[in-house]
């Protein structure tokens, strides 16, 4: 027998009763002043149930005209429940009403765990699925945008005799590759989607051979035929997505903080990419016959440029120089290659050493 | 407690208002919340919502009862769907404009639109608030009539923009005036007797005093915001009244919102729900409630009203109602 307060739904005055529970069912015992005894029985199948707390429940009568039963008793609450439990069954709210913080603290953890299982293993292979099925002119169309909002001067007789140069090479690709010597002390090189090689006229200076420049081309090159930057784009746009998500249920905290480590995440997998685009670039390298070393050069003049910057590694876009000299060297001896001497090369290269390095 | 008797030869009573929510149990159905409204991208939304102010309404003790939320998720995804699909149809409209070259055509409508939706909003949202909100089995109700709303709506807000938002003090007032007075309380009517002159001044000085002790004032002002809030109101049943007012003073305000803000900040936000409940928690102790009515004879008069388009479309405006 337990004390509870019933409420008639006709005036706010609270009747006490004496409650029992049975099986299926409870029964409400209450007398009113001047009245007979009365007996209520609600069965499980009338009731709505609401726990707030493990002392507090409410019972509300769904019957011909209504009524609500309030109780506060914890022991009350827990045999009610088990009783009617065997009817309705548990919801997971009822554990975060009676579990408190701590179930909380493994929602939060459960939350946290989708969360990176998305952005590290779902949200990545959904992007590249995506890259793949859009069409090349997509990558084209990116590539001719990001060139005009660059507005780079142009060197045009050096991109000419750069492109006359690669021409000399059997490029494995669809796309229309366009090549351009940017004048400026910037010792850098970059591709945009689409085919657009840039080369700076800094970086070109410290290139001491054609094999160099062939490694700098079929790197930059490989990043276009691997649709990198269209596939950092899906990414980061998924990611955006995510962080979107996040926000508009909990406010900025959690989403700033996904925000900022995706940030230094998207840095691995750049590193990824330019890996993929070394190997994928000694391939190209093998495939025209040129001398493999090329690009093992190449890397040792990047690494005197690195001597001025010293980036550490898990800030930098590009692994480390050392580490790639090392898969580079791995690669060479993996697939050896016979070289042949391409006398135009060296003639184009000349000439463009000469314009360069006075 | 000695009794005391008013004019008429009743007894005066003050029933206590008490908040027993407990941040740890808040943060555990907020976080769960979180987690199955992430996992179905959304669509357990009205869910939440229902399990969070079923919580902070049953955690909230009138007279030694507790208030009841008897709205359900259910209720609140059919409204959603409802208010969807008025926004959907209002932005294939608006995209029909401006293919048929009617741009302004398509805007003018769009305006139009929001003139009207967003006040029957705020009536939908207040009866449908107030009517699954119940004490002892005593429902609540909103007995606001929808064109007179929409009319005062617009005329309020009009004039706010005719006169650059100087007159938003007064609009404020004369819209919670309407919207308070006429909530029910089964039998029982509250009424709200705000003034915009009074509310205009006072936030004038609030301002100013804010900025003069570098923001020091705000607590204050704070304070004299909630006093103006609470002490206008009244509950009347016949000729019984219940009044209402604000024990907070500025110092308090300035004691919770400084630990709130150091809770917060040390916490990096996890906190939250501890916040809430502490705020709720203050803000409750804080109203005193004096009168002769006698609550065990308010008797059930409101209509249930399970229509939560309204509630939704003002959770997507993101208006606050109360």
């Amino acid at each position: 027998m337990y004390k509870g307060l019933y409420y008639n739904h006709q005036v706010a005055k609270a009747i006490p009763v004496n409650v029992q529970v049975f099986e299926a069912s409870l029964l409400l015992d209450y007398t009113l002043e001047g009245m007979p005894p009365e007996q209520l029985r609600w069965f499980f199948s009338e009731i709505s149930v609401q726990v707030s707390d493990r002392n507090f429940i409410r019972i509300m009568y769904t019957g011909e005209g209504g009524g609500t039963l309030e109780v506060n008793d914890p022991v009350f609450v827990k045999e009610f429940l088990k009783n009617y439990k065997h009817i309705r069954g548990a919801g997971l709210q009822d554990l975060a009403l009676r579990g408190g913080y701590k179930v909380g603290l493994i929602a939060l953890a459960v939350l946290i765990g989708i969360v990176l299982a998305t952005h590290f293993f779902i949200l990545p292979w959904v992007a590249d699925k995506v890259v793949d099925q859009l069409p090349r002119s997509f990558d084209k169309q990116i590539g001719i945008a990001a060139r005009n909002s660059m507005q780079e001067k142009i060197d045009t007789a050096g991109s000419a005799l750069l492109t006359q140069f690669a021409a000399q090479m059997k490029w494995d690709t669809s796309d229309s590759l366009v090549f351009t010597l940017v004048p400026s002390d910037i010792e850098n090189a970059y591709a945009l989607p689409g085919g657009y090689v840039m080369v700076y006229t800094g970086l070109l200076k410290k290139l001491h051979t054609k094999e160099e420049l062939a490694a700098l081309l079929s790197h930059e090159v490989a990043h276009v035929t691997r649709r990198h930057s269209v596939r950092k784009l899906c990414r980061d746009m998924s990611t955006s997505l995510l962080v979107s998500v996040l926000i508009s249920d909990v406010g900025g905290i959690a989403g700033t903080l996904y925000a900022n480590a995706s940030a230094v995440y998207s840095l691995t997998y750049s590193r990824k990419y330019e890996e993929q685009a070394d190997i994928t670039g000694l391939e190209t390298m093998r495939r025209n016959q040129i001398d493999q070393q090329g690009m093992v050069k190449l890397m040792q003049e990047l690494k005197k440029l690195d001597h001025q910057l010293k980036i550490p590694e898990f800030i930098s876009t590009h692994p480390l120089t050392e580490n790639r000299i090392s898969y580079v060297q791995q690669d060479i001896k993996a697939h050896p290659a016979s070289a042949r001497n391409n006398e135009k090369m060296e003639e184009i290269f000349r000439q463009l050493h000469q314009r360069y390095h006075e | 407690m000695e009794q005391q008797y008013s004019p008429s030869g009743t007894v005066i009573k003050s029933p206590a208002l008490t908040f027993h929510g407990d941040g740890g149990t808040y943060f555990g159905i907020l976080i769960l919340n979180w987690l199955l409204t992430t996992v179905t991208l959304g669509l357990y939304y009205p869910w939440a919502k229902a399990k969070k102010l079923q919580y902070l309404y049953s955690s909230t003790e009138l007279d030694g009862s507790r208030l009841a939320w008897n709205g359900t998720g259910k209720e609140m995804f059919k409204g959603f769907l409802k208010a969807m699909g008025l926004f959907i149809a209002v932005i294939i409209l608006v995209q029909v404009f401006a293919y048929l070259k009617l741009p302004i055509v398509g805007v003018l409508f769009y305006l139009a639109f929001l003139a009207f939706v967003v006040p029957a909003a705020i009536h939908g949202a207040n009866r449908y608030h107030w009517s699954r909100t119940s004490w002892r089995g005593i429902r609540f109700g909103y007995r606001g009539d929808r064109k007179t709303f929409m009319k005062l709506f617009l005329k309020e807000i009009g004039l706010t923009i005719v006169t650059f938002g100087i007159y938003g003090a007064w609009a404020a007032i004369n819209i919670r005036n309407y919207l308070l007075s006429n909530i029910r309380f089964g039998s029982g009517e509250f009424r709200y007797n705000g003034n915009g002159s009074d509310f205009f001044f006072m936030n004038l000085k609030g301002y100013f005093l804010s900025i003069i002790t570098f923001g020091i004032y705000s607590f204050w002002w704070q304070a004299d915001i909630f006093r103006y809030y609470v002490d206008n109101l009244r509950l009347v049943q016949g000729d019984k009244t219940f009044t209402f007012r604000s024990t907070a003073s500025g110092g308090n305000f300035a004691g919770l919102m400084i630990v709130n803000f150091i809770l917060l900040i040390f916490t990096f936000g996890i906190a939250f729900a501890w916040v809430q409940t502490r705020t709720v928690e203050f803000l409750l102790s804080n109203v005193e409630i004096v009168g002769d009515i006698e609550l065990s004879e308010l008797a059930q008069t409101e209509e249930e009203y399970r229509n939560a388009t309204g509630e939704d479309l003002v959770d997507m405006f993101d208006l606050s109602i109360i």
